[in-house]
């Protein structure tokens, strides 16, 4: 199982604080596409714009290190893997 | 004055409080509640950084300010408000942007506390930490906030962390916020002055709406 977290405004979008996915050794994009539909909500439209690239103030992690340092979207997640999900608050 | 923060932490943290300055870049929500917490502390002294002037949208959570210092600048009005609960509180003050200000012309600090209102900034100041000092961030939007501590070769740095990250500099946020995650800033900036933090390579993230807070782990 690979367990992807949201918090902030995603979680409050969802509803839900985490969701468990059955995959192994898939893309990013992939894995969130598969919550999508176990959800039965949509979210990726709010991390990823239409030009397929992430949108800006968000944070990908995949076990606690930004998926922009490592294969974006692309990035590869096996059996165990952590996912979290935020946009973090930009004012002081 | 500081009998009962004696009463918890004992004579000897005191000491390294008064012993110690924190440099807080942006007195706004955030820096007003963090320079507040560590003046009562009983910190010794704080260099303030900030350009701005008070304004009138900033009364809903500024705690520092109030109608009379409107127009004024807002280093200077802090000082003085911050002088009136420790007179023996040193106060350096510093009217422009973290841009400007260049290492050399820094005072001597202990650790940073960044309260400011937007990333570029964020990844400017960073720039000043010295090896072995504590940058603690915060940052909030409507009613979530984040912090972490940054120090140089023992984490990432904030623009590691938030890569390509532009937010717009005017956010929705009301004064629970930023009362909350300031004071949590406190906390953490005095944990690292104590020699223990607890948010290096964590991400700590509070949403008042449902009271939860979650530490999320960040990697190297």
């Amino acid at each position: 199982m690979i367990k992807i977290k949201f918090y902030s405004l995603i979680r409050m979008h969802l509803g839900i604080n985490e969701v468990e996915i059955n995959a192994n050794s898939i893309s990013i994009e992939k894995l969130l596409k598969e919550a999508e539909k176990q959800i039965n909500k949509k979210f990726l439209d709010q991390l990823v714009n239409n030009n397929h690239q992430i949108i800006h103030g968000t944070m990908i992690l995949i076990n606690g290190r930004n998926i922009v340092h490592l294969d974006g979207l692309n990035s590869i997640v096996i059996e165990g893997d952590e996912i979290s999900i935020f946009p973090p608050g930009g004012g002081g | 004055m500081f009998q009962r923060n004696i009463q918890f932490w004992g004579e000897e943290k005191q000491i390294i409080l008064a012993n110690s300055s924190i440099l807080i870049a942006g007195i706004g929500g955030l820096g007003c509640v963090v320079a507040d917490g560590l003046t009562r502390a009983g910190l010794g002294k704080l260099i303030l950084i900030d350009k701005d002037t008070v304004e009138i949208s900033n009364l809903n959570r500024q705690i520092l300010f109030d109608q009379n210092d409107l127009g004024k600048s807002k280093v200077e009005v802090a000082k003085r408000k911050l002088q009136a609960i420790n007179p023996n509180l040193e106060v350096i003050i510093f009217q422009q942007t973290i841009t400007n200000m260049k290492k050399q012309t820094l005072p001597h600090f202990s650790g940073i506390a960044d309260c400011l209102d937007n990333f570029a900034a964020r990844f400017e100041l960073e720039k000043v930490l010295l090896p072995n000092h504590f940058l603690v961030h915060g940052g909030v939007q409507n009613d979530f906030g984040q912090i972490t501590s940054i120090m140089p070769e023992k984490t990432q740095s904030l623009k590691e962390i938030y890569p390509g990250v532009h937010l717009p500099v005017s956010v929705p946020i009301v004064p629970q916020t930023v009362q909350a995650i300031g004071s949590l800033m406190v906390q953490e900036i005095i944990n690292n002055l104590f020699g223990k933090p607890q948010l290096l390579n964590k991400m700590l993230i509070l949403e008042l709406s449902d009271f939860s807070m979650f530490k999320v782990k960040i990697k190297r």
